[in-house]
């Protein structure tokens, strides 16, 4: 084992919420093939699949998604070996799939502060002449911009490297534009390719293909455009410790998406479980349920989030020695929030569950089920849970975006994530004194607004067609 | 009259919508007039686009795309499909005024009912403080709700079915409108209900001169109200008279066919008249006649061409081929065999009637709970002492309005519910006190079936595994998933279906196919009493009689018992041997169907069965008037619970409480006018 990882350059790092999200990716894709095969849980999400808004918004949200996953395979890379000892030292810093990739974008560092697409420091530094004179000025940057021979051509050059990028997105989209009018075609025989690039081309496809292809060709140029650009100078600038913002952003993705999902899949069985219980059984079951979450409900949630992240922290300073990188110390900090998380934001949706089932309980197919004597654990799974996972379903979307932006909240506040994590929350928090400073140093905030309100606009768009979609008092009649 | 122009005049009216499947022709070229202070009827099944009429009348459409909205519709005169909504307003509960059918949402919970009728009153006469409230007093007391003075502070939440309709009519009288539409006004109440508020319409509209869109699939009320009838199938109108001539000779095979489905004492001992298929789909163009695919009488010609409003005698239009005078000789021929069915004698064998259930001296209370300790604070006496027992291969029907407990003995004899007192004996088994396994062993020999075909079934099942479930639980393990499949197949088909049903899901059914699935699943498990609770209420007559012709059937076939749970006196006539009328938890009357239906003892039932409307207007009847709601299960009236509405009550009625008085060997009612005997 170890000589293949030798071999490979690195070892891999198992951490615990990476194992997580990829259960979770494992359980959608179960969840997408089990749906395909059944009409009636596909028909709402047919009517999801014809809005415009929804396709469009939830092809931004595949790129968030794609970048968070390639964030989360992580791995340790192999150290510079030392010509004697036969062993293998791996580093202390994780790397990811996601840095593999980029890599320019983490290693060109500079000294301090610098403005987006700038190619000189933002203070000023004592820089040595060529004739022995020393005196106070903005120095060029190391890697931002440090092709070029004159300063004075950037803007050429941005342009002319902005217009390479943006082939290069339009030949990505033509790629994915053709690879779909392939599929789909191939799929549906009955029509042929030039008859369906019309068709879209008029926006006469049930499915809003031409909003998907639209999102699709802004997203790639953009997305090419800020690699090439990104590779050669800082796009939205560096940090105090001369750290590229834009990776910072990307990178942050990933703690978002964690912090949005995770919490949801921790919290789900103790509200499903519960909320169907007290619906079902009533009685003193439903009344110790109903007094549980009445009283966690009674307690301010930041006052068990703190306190409970102050626990973790004192567990890992005492347990320093079970870690063996900042990432894994860094990512058990991140499980406990998203625990924390959803322990105090169970109950909603456990109140929810909790009508749903008292409602269902009444109804006459449940009747007729203990009328041929059927346990009661039989009609929970075959008839209560299978008609309350629209609830489900439309709670988890719409508490996604509200629980990223609880994730900035708190790091903001100082109980979220840990310090040396990318996370918005974290960004914003060092925006703070950057905004203090004169100059003002604007991009991180920027930066950091930029990408969460990206993602969360896009969520809540999403979220708001798929209530629509699964809320059964709209669709009655059908 | 005629020479009057009429008030309401609609012509060649189409409101299409736009659906996924194309244009749903909900309502598609309907003319009508109606006059001056008539009632004119809209008769016709469910979906058949009698609410579009109304609504498109209101200009109150919902809100999906419209795919057509064509045609004219005069109110006096003035078009209305043009009127702008701003002027539509003023037309809407001032010349026109709607009442709706489920009274419970349509009022206002939050408002007080004085405000509900104040609010239309300023609106259309800008009567506003003491005059406006004057007037609502008015309006209550004119259609009957008792003390107007106090009821116009309460809620609707504190009123009864019976009483928000009421309501509902203040307010549409309140803008003294030239026309009211009642769509379905009494569907959703009991009959003694209904005949009050029946009677109300009428008085209203003979004392204002008002005139009356009635939309009901009720023939019954169409023949105590209507003056003119119109049907409507399919978005047309097929046939249009005066009530006589409707009633005496309807015209169109469709109305003719919906008069034989209908159940009555004199239809026992044959099968209903069934239509066989189903409604066709608005969303397809038509060629020919809508009624063709099921119409026994049809030929070529119907398939090809679109048959024309066409005249029969008094006034009476048809929309069919056999009125056009080209086709006379086949018309004649039809004529003759109306009304001859096949008579299919029924095998007499009714069972050997030896006793299957016992139930003796039942009682369910259900505790109020209230505060933090749930503390026990009274009870819903929602069966109160009740006997009752049904033969093999019987069925025994257990009738009453709405809340008096025939839900829930019927619950408890399938141990649904736990019974407070009394026993339950099923074939000699005391069942009252069968607890856990030995109970399941027994489940399969009983079964129910529900009242709505809608909620009775798991919208995320498939129909094999609805039907498997009841197997699975109480037969075992099927041997194989092949002998499995082909048990269900099978009683798909015993139940009209086909087996290639199994893999479809309910939405895809409509409410009589649900029925027919809710029966294989009470079948799958080979019971001896089927429950029934009201399995045809929510159904169009039409497909009522398929499911009632079935359930005789199964009968027959497999010695079933049923206890046939219903408020439709009508389908008990036809369909039960014996009935046990019911009122606050208690049986008042019990007897064969002769008995009771012909001679019923106790005022109670005398008055229910004059409240059914009925067809034949000729035999002249006194509909018996019952104040009031039935009283409260919470603390019922002491002495004879029927004592606030009996017509007949005496002093000792409300200290004295009946027993059952025995008036022949099958005959019992409890009421202190019957003697013993
Ligand atoms: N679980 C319950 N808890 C308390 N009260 C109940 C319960 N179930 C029924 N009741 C009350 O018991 C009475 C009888 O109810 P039931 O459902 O048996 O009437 P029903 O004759 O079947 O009426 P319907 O014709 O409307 O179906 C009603 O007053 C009802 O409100
Ligand atoms: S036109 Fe033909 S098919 Fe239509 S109702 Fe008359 S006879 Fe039947
Ligand atoms: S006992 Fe009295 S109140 Fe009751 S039904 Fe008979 S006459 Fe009427
Ligand atoms: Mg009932």
């Amino acid at each position: 084992m170890s000589e293949l990882y030798a071999w490979l350059g690195g070892k891999p790092l198992f951490l615990w919420t990476d194992m997580l999200i990829w259960l979770l990716v494992a359980v959608i894709v179960l969840g997408v093939s089990y749906t395909r095969r059944r009409p009636h849980l596909l028909e709402p999400w047919h009517r999801v699949a014809k809005s415009r808004l929804a396709m469009g918004s939830l092809v931004v949200l595949l790129v968030y998604v794609v970048i968070g996953l390639l964030d989360s395979l992580h791995y340790r890379p192999a150290l510079e070996q030392s010509d004697q000892s036969e062993e293998v030292h791996y580093a202390v810093e994780a790397l990811t799939a996601l840095d593999w990739m980029v890599g320019g974008l983490r290693e060109s560092g500079e000294k301090s502060y610098s403005a987006p697409l700038a190619t000189h420091l933002y203070v000023r530094e004592m820089v040595g002449e060529s004739g022995g004179e020393v005196r106070r000025d903005y120095p060029r940057l190391k890697s931002g911009g440090a092709h070029l021979q004159n300063p004075q051509q950037r803007a050429a050059d941005l342009v002319e490297n902005s217009i390479v990028g943006g082939a290069k997105g339009l030949l990505l989209w033509l790629g994915i534009a053709l690879l779909l009018v392939l599929l789909l075609t191939r799929k549906r025989q009955q029509i042929s390719p030039r008859r369906w690039v019309v068709e879209v081309a008029r926006g006469e496809t049930a499915t809003p293909w031409r909003t998907i292809l639209l999102v699709t060709a802004v997203v790639s140029l953009l997305l090419m455009a800020a690699i090439q650009v990104g590779v050669k100078y800082h796009i939205l600038g560096t940090d105090k410790v001369g750290q590229d913002v834009f990776y910072q952003a990307v990178k942050s993705i990933r703690t978002g998406l964690v912090i949005g999902t995770l919490t949801t899949l921790i919290m789900l069985p103790f509200a499903i479980l519960l909320g169907i219980m007290a619906g079902y059984f009533r009685g003193w079951i439903d009344d110790m349920i109903q007094y549980t979450y009445t009283t966690l409900n009674s307690i301010p949630g930041v006052l068990l989030i703190a306190a409970a992240i102050l626990m973790i922290h004192v567990y890992i300073d005492t347990n320093a020695a079970l870690f063996e990188t900042t990432e894994e110390r860094a990512d058990l900090r991140l499980l406990f929030l998203c625990i924390i998380l959803g322990v105090t934001s169970w109950t909603g949706l456990c109140r929810l569950l909790r009508g749903e089932t008292l409602k269902l309980r009444e109804m006459d197919y449940i009747t007729a089920a203990h009328a041929f004597g059927v346990k009661n654990i039989r009609i929970i799974i075959r008839h209560i849970l299978p008609n309350v996972m629209h609830v489900v379903l439309i709670s988890v979307v719409l508490d996604f975006s509200g629980l990223v932006l609880a994730e900035a909240v708190l790091s903001y506040v100082g109980v979220g994530v840990d310090p040396t994590m990318y996370s918005w929350g974290n960004m914003i928090n060092g925006a703070r004194l950057e905004m203090a400073r004169e100059p003002v140093v604007w991009w991180t905030l920027l930066a950091s607004f930029l990408f969460m309100f990206t993602m969360v606009l896009a969520a809540n768009l999403f979220s708001d067609v798929v209530r629509e979609a699964f809320d059964p008092r709209v669709h009655k009649g059908e | 009259m005629l020479d009057k122009p009429p008030l309401l005049k609609i012509s060649n009216l189409q409101t299409w919508f736009s659906t996924r499947e194309g244009a749903a022709r909900a309502v598609d070229g309907i003319s009508l007039e109606i006059m001056q202070g008539e009632i004119f009827a809209l008769l016709g099944e469910s979906g058949c686009g009698k609410s579009i009429t109304a609504l498109s009348i209101m200009q109150l459409l919902p809100e999906v795309p419209l795919a057509r909205l064509r045609g004219e519709i005069l109110l006096d005169g003035e078009s209305l499909l043009d009127l702008p909504e701003q002027k539509m307003r003023g037309v809407r509960g001032g010349h026109i005024a709607m009442i709706f059918q489920e009274p419970m949402t349509s009022l206002n919970p939050v408002l007080s009912v004085g405000d509900q009728v104040g609010e239309v009153l300023r609106h259309h006469s800008g009567l506003r403080g003491e005059a406006q409230r004057r007037r609502v007093v008015e309006l209550l007391d004119d259609v009957g709700l008792p003390d107007p003075e106090q009821k116009i502070d309460t809620y609707p939440h504190q009123l009864s079915g019976g009483m928000k309709q009421r309501v509902m009519i203040a307010i549409a009288l309140a803008g003294e409108p030239d026309l009211l539409i009642a769509d379905e006004p009494t569907t959703a109440l009991d009959v003694t209900i209904q005949a009050q508020i029946l009677e109300l319409l009428r008085r209203l509209q003979r004392e204002r001169g008002m005139a009356i869109l009635l939309i009901t699939h009720d023939l019954g009320v169409v023949a105590e109200m209507a003056d003119r009838v119109a049907v409507m199938y399919a978005g047309q109108l097929i046939e249009q008279a005066p009530r006589r001539p409707f009633f005496s000779s309807p015209g169109h095979p469709y109305t003719r066919r919906l008069f034989d489905a209908i159940p009555d004492a004199g239809k026992r001992h044959q099968p209903l008249s069934m239509l066989r298929g189903a409604v066709p789909v608005l969303t397809q163009e038509f060629h020919g006649c809508r009624f063709r695919n099921r119409c026994d009488y049809g030929w070529e010609l119907c398939g090809e061409l679109s048959p024309e409003w066409l005249s029969a005698q008094e006034g009476q239009q048809v929309r069919c081929h056999l009125f056009n005078p080209q086709f006379a000789e086949r018309g004649s021929r039809v004529a003759e065999s109306s009304g001859t069915e096949p008579v299919v004698e029924r095998g007499q064998q009714e069972g050997d009637g030896s006793g299957l259930l016992q139930v003796r001296g039942l009682r369910v209370h259900f505790p109020i709970r209230k505060g933090f300790f749930h503390r026990t604070v009274g009870s819903v006496q929602a069966v109160d002492g009740l006997d009752l027992s049904i033969g093999r291969g019987r069925t025994v029907a257990l009738v009453g309005e709405s809340g008096c407990g025939k839900t829930t003995v019927g619950k408890a004899i399938m141990r649904l519910l736990e019974a407070t007192d009394g026993t339950i004996s099923f074939d000699g088994v005391n069942l009252s006190k069968l607890q856990g396994g030995a109970l399941r062993e027994l489940r399969s020999d009983f079964q129910m079936i529900f009242q709505d075909p809608y909620a009775s079934m798991n919208p995320r099942m498939m129909v094999a595994d609805i039907i498997g479930e009841g197997m699975d639980a109480l037969l075992g393990q099927a041997p194989s998933p092949e002998g499995r499949r082909q048990k269900i197949g099978e009683l798909l088909e015993q139940v009209g279906l086909t087996a290639e049903m199994a893999s479809r899901y309910p939405h895809e059914f409509s409410g009589g196919q649900r029925q027919r699935i809710a029966i294989a699943r009470a079948l799958a498990v080979n019971p001896r009493l089927i429950i029934c609770d009201e399995p045809t209420s929510a159904l169009d007559v039409s497909v009522q009689a398929q499911i009632l012709n079935l359930l005789r059937g199964l009968q027959q076939q497999q010695n079933l018992s049923y206890l046939f749970i219903t408020h439709n006196l009508s389908v008990v006539s036809w369909f039960a041997q014996e009935v046990a009328v019911m009122y606050l938890g208690k049986v008042v009357e019990y007897g064969t169907v002769d008995e009771v239906m012909t001679a019923p003892r106790h005022p109670y039932t005398q008055a229910l069965l004059s409240a059914v409307p009925t067809i034949d207007r000729e035999t002249q009847r006194e509909v018996i008037r019952l104040e009031g709601d039935q009283g409260s299960p919470i603390n019922p009236p002491s002495g004879c619970p029927f004592h606030p509405r009996c017509p007949q009550a005496m002093e000792r009625c409300s200290s004295e409480l009946p027993d059952s008085r025995q008036i022949s060997e099958t005959h019992s009612a409890s009421c202190l006018l019957v003697t013993n005997g």
